[in-house]
Formats: C-alpha cells, structure tokens, sequence
C-alpha cells in the first residue's frame, strides 16, 4: 500500500459541507495522528481514509474501495458484537478464510497482546470501557491491516488501557503499516504521532507548535539534552531535567522569540537560522527558520518591519528551557 | 362458582375448550408466520434502502398499524363473499377467512416495528461489518443477529395483535361450532348469552398464552444479552 493522497476534497452531510482539504498526504508506514476538537472534522476524514465515505469532490488516492480493502476503521464507541470475546475476534479472520489452526495462534496471540487472554469466553456485554476498547482494536489487529485507522482509542480509558494501546500502536511500527488515529488526548499523540495533522471546522489548520522527533542524550542536574533525530547540528535542547524515556519535543510557536544578534536572556536556547519562508495569517506572520532543525515562530506586523525580517536573512531563535515540553 | 367451573373446563381438558384454544393458536401462528415473510422483507428494505415514496410507505405502515380490525374485516369481507371478486373461491366462513384477515392485520405491525428495530442498529454496525470485510448477505446475516431480539419482539407483537383479535375472526369465519369459532368470538357470544364458565376458561387460557409468549421472550433477551 503506497502513500494516501489527497487533492481537493470535500464531504458533505446533505447541503452541509463538513470537511474541505486542499491537499494532504498520509505517508505509508508512520503513524499520523489528527488533533481538533469536535466537529473539527476527525471522524469524517478517518472514514474517507478508511473508505467507508467517498468524498463529495476531489480525489483520494488510492480509490476508496482500494482503501476500504486495506484497512480496518476501530470506532470512537465500538461496536462490538453479542457473543464472546473469542467470537468478535475471530469474525474478520473467518471471512477472509484463515485456516482453523492459524485462527486459533492469531486470536492468542493477539488476544495476549491486548492483555484481554484471561477473559477469551467472556461476553462483550459485561466488559468494562478499556477492555471493550482494547477488543476492538485486538479484532482490528488480528487483521493485520496495512492500514488500521483508530478514531479517539484513549476516550473514556482508564490509564493501564491507554498503555496497553499505546504499546499495540507502537509495535506497528517498523512494519510497513500505516496507523492513522484521531484524539484530543495531547500526551498519546505526541507519543505515538510521527506526523500531526490539526484540523478545525472541517480544514486542516497550522498547529502553532513545533513538533521535533528525537531523544534524551545526556542529563545533568539541572537539564536534559534533546537530540532531535536527523540533526544537522550538534547542540541540543535543553530542557529541564526529568526522569523518563522520552521521544517527543514540543515547543508551542508563540514561546519562541526572534533576535537580530546574539543577545544575552534568560532563555537557555539560542540557535542562529536562516529565515525560509514567511507567512502572513490574518494580523500576524508565521516565520520558518532553518537552524539545523525547522523551527516556526509567530511575530507581528510590526516586528516584521522593526526587525526586517524577510526570506534569507540570518535571525536567532530563542527559546526559554521550560517552554519545550517532552513526551 | 364461576371460576370454579372454569377451571374443571380447562384442568378436565374440555373437548370444546381444547378445539377452541387450539383453532385460535393454530390460525394465530398461521397467520403471523404468514406475514412475517414479507414484512421481514420489507422492514429490512426501508431501513438500508432510500428510495422515493419510503416516507409514503412508512406513513402508510404506521397508519395501518392502528386500523380497526372490523374495518379489515369488511374489506376482505368484501372481496372473498360471493358477490365479491374473489366469491368463486368460496373462502367466506372458513379458517382461511380468518387467516387472511389475521395475516392482513399483523403484516403491517411486523414491518413497521421490524423497520424500526433495524434502524435503530448504531451506524457503526454496518461499518463495523463493512470495514471488517462483511458484505452482502453476510452483512444482512448480522445484522438480524445484532437485531434478533428486537426482530423477534416485532413478530410477537403481530402474533399478540392477531391472538387477542375479534373482529376479524367474527366476519370472516362467523364463529361457527367446530370449525371457524375461536376464543375471542366464544368469549363475545358467552358473555352476551350470559354464560361465562366457558368465557372465563377461555380468558384464562387466553392470559396464559399470551404471558406464555412474553415469558420465552424475556427469557430470549437474558439467555443473548
């Protein structure tokens, strides 16, 4: 299964057009979370990826009876069907006529993973929210999909469920298999996403943080050193110093200030860039800055004419430790 | 005294009382069996079908559910008596009377509560089953599955509709002795006669059936929840 591409679409409820993209592509093998909040549109477009809806205009490729084929969509609320665990599991598998004997490794196997083994003959009306949920997506991985699409896994779970999902998610990984998950909850999607997409009244939207993939390479008392994964420089972020195995770095747009010169603040961040590309968004602009990373900052009108802030141009990024979040 | 001579006719398995209780249930599961088929098809057809004149037919459904059941009575009464188009077939007093009008009065309950139960499946049914790879009459399978209960609910209701009926059975079978006389049409002529030991019998057996059918129901539900 290639990248998902899309161009210009839109969906409709009726006269109502609920979701419009310009143009979108979900990359094959990662996994790409959607933020928004409701009726931003997550549901919708989780459901054209899925292709259980075609869109109303545009095109998605690959076609959606392509991707209906290759993928499996776990709802918000599943459903899940009257019988056992062991039934809802093995439903898809006898579909696609998956021997008895192999039946029987996948729903162990995948059963184990989701920790729900001890309950196999249990009847779905008497799970609890989290198991419920992890039955679900356990039934959409017995499939092995290339793509598994997951609207809202971690809503109304109890923490051992989200980890128990989270884990399920992140073994995807390295496979070849595209996950594609909408949530409100920040701390999984930074988590798991190596792609965030942030939607808003059925369109996509800049998300005004600054999302940097990495790791934790040294510690001291006072800081951590982030080192964002394809670097091209050598200095780290620091960050305050906290336990944990972290691969995520989030610094929110408006918390990073420019400098013409290297000036001396309490900001234990400072890296110098150069400017390549300047956006005006309504009253204010959104600067891209090379600086071994892409880093994004949000300035004025008139810090653009004070500073003289134009596409080329040299420019220090600055940045206090304790706006960068780790995840 | 009444109720005591009741029920020496139901517990001495009274010879009339026996033939009586089982025309009416045997007519009664004819009949809702008989409409069952076609309401079941239709019932599912208006729930995952949109097609022009759908809201038509489901306003019909809903009206005919409450049609007066001497009115049902008249029309087939209409068409099945001699002078009537279809007279030649000489079905005026005789079981079958009964059964057409029983199965023309359960029908539309059946459809319309039928329709109503597999409209109220979650959407995420049909794209559980979709997305699972489920198509076609495996999908439909399902979704009766998912819907038995509710399913099984609508065609007692039409069975309790036609069980518990009069009016039809009084004009089109004319409550004849041994052989068109069931326990709603005893019950009417035993109780304008005056004699109600046998209208009593046939009452209590008449609550016994139907508490017999809501009881298998709700022990359905437990055994599948």
């Amino acid at each position: 299964m290639s990248d998902i591409i899309i161009k210009k679409i839109g969906f409709s409820y009726g006269k109502d057009e609920v979701l419009s993209i310009d143009k979108l592509s979900i990359h094959k093998g990662i996994t790409t979370v959607f933020l928004g909040s409701n009726g931003s549109g997550k549901t919708t477009i989780l459901k054209l990826l899925s292709g259980l809806y075609s869109p109303s205009k545009g095109v998605i490729s690959p076609e959606t009876e392509n991707l209906k084929n290759n993928s499996v969509l776990v709802h918000q609320n599943p459903y899940l069907f009257s019988g056992s665990v062991k039934y809802n599991i093995e439903f898809g598998l006898k579909i696609r006529n998956i021997p008895k004997d192999l039946r029987k490794s996948i729903i162990q196997k995948v059963l184990s993973e989701a920790q729900l083994l001890n309950i196999i003959t249990r009847k779905t009306s008497s799970l609890s929210g989290g198991e419920k949920h992890r039955l679900a997506i356990a039934r959409a991985l017995s499939l092995d999909p290339d793509i598994l699409v997951l609207d809202e896994p971690f809503a109304n779970i109890d923490p051992e469920s989200r980890n128990t999902i989270e884990k399920l998610i992140l073994k995807r990984e390295g496979n070849d298999k595209t996950t594609i998950i909408s949530t409100h909850n920040l701390e999984s999607a930074y988590r798991l996403a190596s792609s965030i997409i942030q939607m808003d009244k059925g369109e996509i939207k800049e998300p005004e943080t600054n999302f940097i993939k990495g790791s934790v390479i040294e510690k001291d008392d006072y800081f951590c050193f982030f080192q964002a994964d394809n670097y091209k420089r050598v200095t780290p972020i620091l960050i305050p110093a906290t336990d944990g195995e972290y691969k995520t770095a989030v610094i929110p747009y408006r918390d990073i200030f420019l400098s013409g010169t290297n000036i001396k603040t309490s900001a234990q961040n400072q890296f110098k860039g150069i400017i390549t590309s300047l956006v005006k968004k309504g009253n204010q602009f959104f600067v891209t800055i090379d600086c071994g990373i892409s880093l994004k900052a949000i300035v004025t009108d008139l810090s653009v004419r004070e500073f003289k802030i134009e596409v080329g141009k040299s420019i220090f990024v600055n940045f206090k430790a304790s706006a960068v979040k780790l995840y | 005294m009444v109720l005591s001579k009741a029920l020496t006719l139901i517990f001495s398995a009274d010879r009339e009382v026996l033939f009586i209780s089982m025309t009416s249930l045997s007519m009664a599961l004819t009949s809702t069996i008989i409409s069952t088929i076609p309401a079941l098809i239709l019932g599912t057809v208006l729930s995952i079908k949109n097609f022009h004149g759908k809201s038509i037919i489901i306003i019909i459904l809903n009206s005919l559910m409450a049609m007066p059941t001497v009115v049902i009575g008249l029309l087939i009464y209409s068409l099945i008596s001699r002078s009537g188009p279809l007279g030649n077939f000489g079905l005026l007093f005789t079981p079958w009377a009964i059964i057409i009008g029983q199965s023309i009065l359960s029908f539309p309950i059946i459809a319309s509560l039928i329709y109503s139960a597999l409209s109220r499946t979650t959407i995420e049914l049909p794209e559980t089953l979709e997305t699972l790879g489920a198509t076609g009459t495996r999908k439909l399978y399902m979704i009766f599955r998912e819907s038995k209960i509710a399913v099984l609910s609508a065609i007692l209701s039409g069975f309790g509709r036609v069980i518990g009926e009069v009016g039809v059975s009084m004009m089109l079978g004319g409550n004849i002795r041994w052989f068109t006389r069931t326990i709603t049409t005893t019950i009417a002529l035993e109780t304008s006669k005056g004699e109600f030991e046998l209208a009593l019998a046939l009452g209590i057996i008449l609550i016994f059936i139907s508490l017999t059918v809501n009881a298998l129901l709700h022990l359905g539900i437990n055994r599948n929840v």
